[in-house]
């Protein structure tokens, strides 16, 4: 008999569809009360270490990448900058990798336990770089992929960036599923998954963290021998919260315990991710605060019982930047560097170029990851379709910045900043949901310990937030409604 | 939904097998859909479009199987023979071009301080 098909029927089996297809019996690592899980349990529990990774990365073509220093945008950004200020700025150039970012990092280690598993196929739910990648090293390992993509507002109009994306994963022969915006994506997913038997290819299993880890490794042993320095900050383009987790765990397994690892996001607020209306109203699909805030706040609503991707734990400080800030950074990349990368690693070189200005001229600032460009990809495809869409473009000052309304390109380097984001607020938002959650009771110790430890904050701050939200009213920061299509 | 433009001509083209083309299947009509999408996109229906060759020969607009890149056989309305991928880079950006360009000048032109540059030596809008 064939299983019920309908969106109510799909979504009751989710739990028994997750455990058989990611190979994770995530029930191990949880604690009495549904709040707190071993989360360094889970972390460790892939049966690789750290120099197992790189070798299986590099036998697959990823990682190893350059760090290059960008001594023109340096200059650019001291002449504007108090005398002795201006940090040197460096990027991983992250684009070296096969399927051009550092997604391919991410998707090697999901690959591999794949095939460790016996598994002949793998599905993603992913609209970006990550579909590519899983393909890309699919394609290695002689695995299917199957690749779920939101390409579509209702009227049939495809989003110029993943329309690449479903290029590049059918140029790596996997099937692309090109779908309407919505969160069903997620229904759908679960519903291929029954149908396939396919290794569900998640982007937020502690393999696919373990993968990044080397990223953050790498940079962390690099500089140490090129400059006798770990780097002052790390600024990493901030979206499901994977990118900064498993850069954070690198570094800090490397011994840069002292670098300050900042996120940085692009600033879409106001814009909703699952509207049909405001799909095309954007111009960056991810490393965006429509994803890095609901992920933030609720790290578990995705594909798999328990998130790996934690950005609140890792995050020292968190910045956005607008959407013209990021296309000029870009240009400039290519005009003073000679250099054209893609859109994500430029968000949080954007706010390097602000955040360089505050570190003595002797440090280093890295952005960790650049990724590639192409058809689609570019400014100028996204601000092609921002004007058909009825999107101003002008050059001025950020607070003139509407998402959706007017994208505002600055004059100068000098007239960028980031906009620092409450990190405080943020894990409030995080406890009230928890606390919704939970029902309003008293917290174990080692659930104060997880929390404080999962927001990066003291076990006084849990507890104070804790007693003021346990029966509040539903937080403010709005929750995206899809669960993993980010990425 | 008659005058949608994905919608077959009225002299109905016959596809062969084989050729590599695009189907469309609604996954979820619009009253069956998540109960938490905005209301905007709770009046559309959730759709899919899929990639592949032709099973066998089909009218365009008719209900059709492909056989994907994964050797899977896949059903749906078809759409497009060959479909393109419409990625492109768009048209240009005049603003961005000076706004490089002035970068430049400063860097290269030892521009000083902002008040240095505002006063002089860049090209015009
Ligand atoms: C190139 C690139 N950079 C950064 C990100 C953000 O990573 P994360 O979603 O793990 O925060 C993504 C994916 O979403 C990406 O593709």
């Amino acid at each position: 008999m064939m299983p019920d098909e309908s969106y109510a029927a799909v979504m009751t089996r989710r739990t028994e569809i997750m455990r058989r297809s990611v190979g994770i019996d995530y029930e191990r690592y949880e604690l009495d009360g549904g709040i707190a899980f071993d989360t360094e349990a889970l972390a460790e529990s892939p049966p690789y270490s750290i120099e197992d990774v790189r070798q299986i990365q590099l036998r697959h073509k990823v990682g190893d990448t350059p760090l290059l220093e960008l001594t023109r945008l340096t200059e650019l950004v001291r002449r504007s900058a108090p005398a002795g200020k201006g940090a040197r700025i460096l990027v991983k150039d992250e684009a070296a990798n096969p399927s051009g970012s550092f997604k391919a990092r991410r998707a090697s280690m999901c690959l591999a336990h794949a095939a460790d598993q016996g598994f002949r196929g793998v599905i993603a739910a992913t609209s970006g770089n990550y579909g590519a990648a899983v393909a890309s090293q699919a394609a290695m390992y002689g695995l299917k992929a199957l690749i779920l993509q939101e390409v579509f507002d209702s009227a049939g109009r495809g989003q110029p960036e993943v329309l690449e994306k479903t290029r590049a994963c059918e140029a790596y022969g996997a099937e692309v599923w090109q779908l309407t915006v919505g969160p069903e994506l997620f229904y759908l997913h679960l519903l291929l998954l029954e149908e396939t038997g396919y290794f569900n290819a998640s982007l937020y299993t502690p393999y696919a963290m373990l993968g990044v880890e080397t990223l953050g490794r790498e940079i962390a042993l690099e500089c140490a021998e090129r400059f006798g320095r770990h780097p002052a900050a790390i600024i990493a383009t901030h979206s499901g919260g994977g990118n900064v987790t498993g850069t954070a765990r690198g570094l800090r397994g490397a011994g840069a315990t002292d670098t300050a690892v900042i996120g940085a996001s692009v600033d879409l607020t106001g814009l909703h991710m699952a509207s049909d209306r405001d799909f095309n109203r954007k111009s960056f699909t991810t490393g965006h605060t429509g994803f890095g805030f609901p992920f933030s706040v609720d790290p578990d609503r995705v594909d798999v019982p328990r998130n790996s991707a934690r950005g609140l734990r890792y995050l020292d400080r968190y910045v956005t930047v607008t959407q013209g800030e990021v296309f000029f950074t870009t240009q400039l990349l290519a005009d003073l560097e000679g250099m054209e990368r893609g859109p994500a690693g430029n968000t949080s070189l954007a706010a390097a170029l602000v955040v360089a200005r505050e570190f003595d001229a002797d440090e280093l600032v890295v952005v960790q990851e650049t990724e590639y460009t192409g058809a689609g990809k570019h400014p100028t495809a996204q601000l092609t379709l921002a004007r058909e869409m009825g999107v101003e473009i002008t050059v001025g000052r950020r607070n003139e910045d509407r998402p959706g309304e007017r994208i505002v390109l600055p004059e100068t380097v000098d007239e960028m900043d980031v906009t620092e984001v409450d990190l405080g607020r943020l894990r409030r938002s995080y406890l009230r949901r928890v606390a919704a959650r939970a029902g309003r009771r008293p917290l174990a110790d080692y659930e104060i310990e997880f929390l404080a430890a999962d927001l990066n904050t003291t076990p006084d701050f849990v507890q104070v937030e804790w007693a003021r939200s346990a029966g509040a009213r539903q937080p403010a920061v709005p929750v995206s409604a899809t669960g993993g299509a980010g990425g | 939904m008659a005058d949608s433009p994905r919608d077959p001509p009225i002299a109905s083209v016959h596809v062969p097998e084989g050729e590599w083309v695009e189907i469309e299947r609604v996954v979820l009509r619009a009253p069956a859909r998540a109960r938490n999408v905005p209301p905007d996109t709770a009046l559309t229906d959730f759709v899919a479009r899929v990639r592949g060759f032709l099973v066998a020969g089909a009218d365009l607009g008719s209900n059709a199987t492909v056989r994907t890149l994964l050797d899977r056989e896949v059903g749906g309305r078809l759409v497009e023979v060959n479909p393109r991928n419409p990625a492109n880079f768009g048209d240009p950006v005049p603003a961005l071009l000076r706004l490089g360009l002035e970068a430049r000048h400063s860097l290269d032109e030892g521009g000083g301080s902002t008040d240095a540059r505002r006063s002089g030596g860049r090209p015009r809008r």
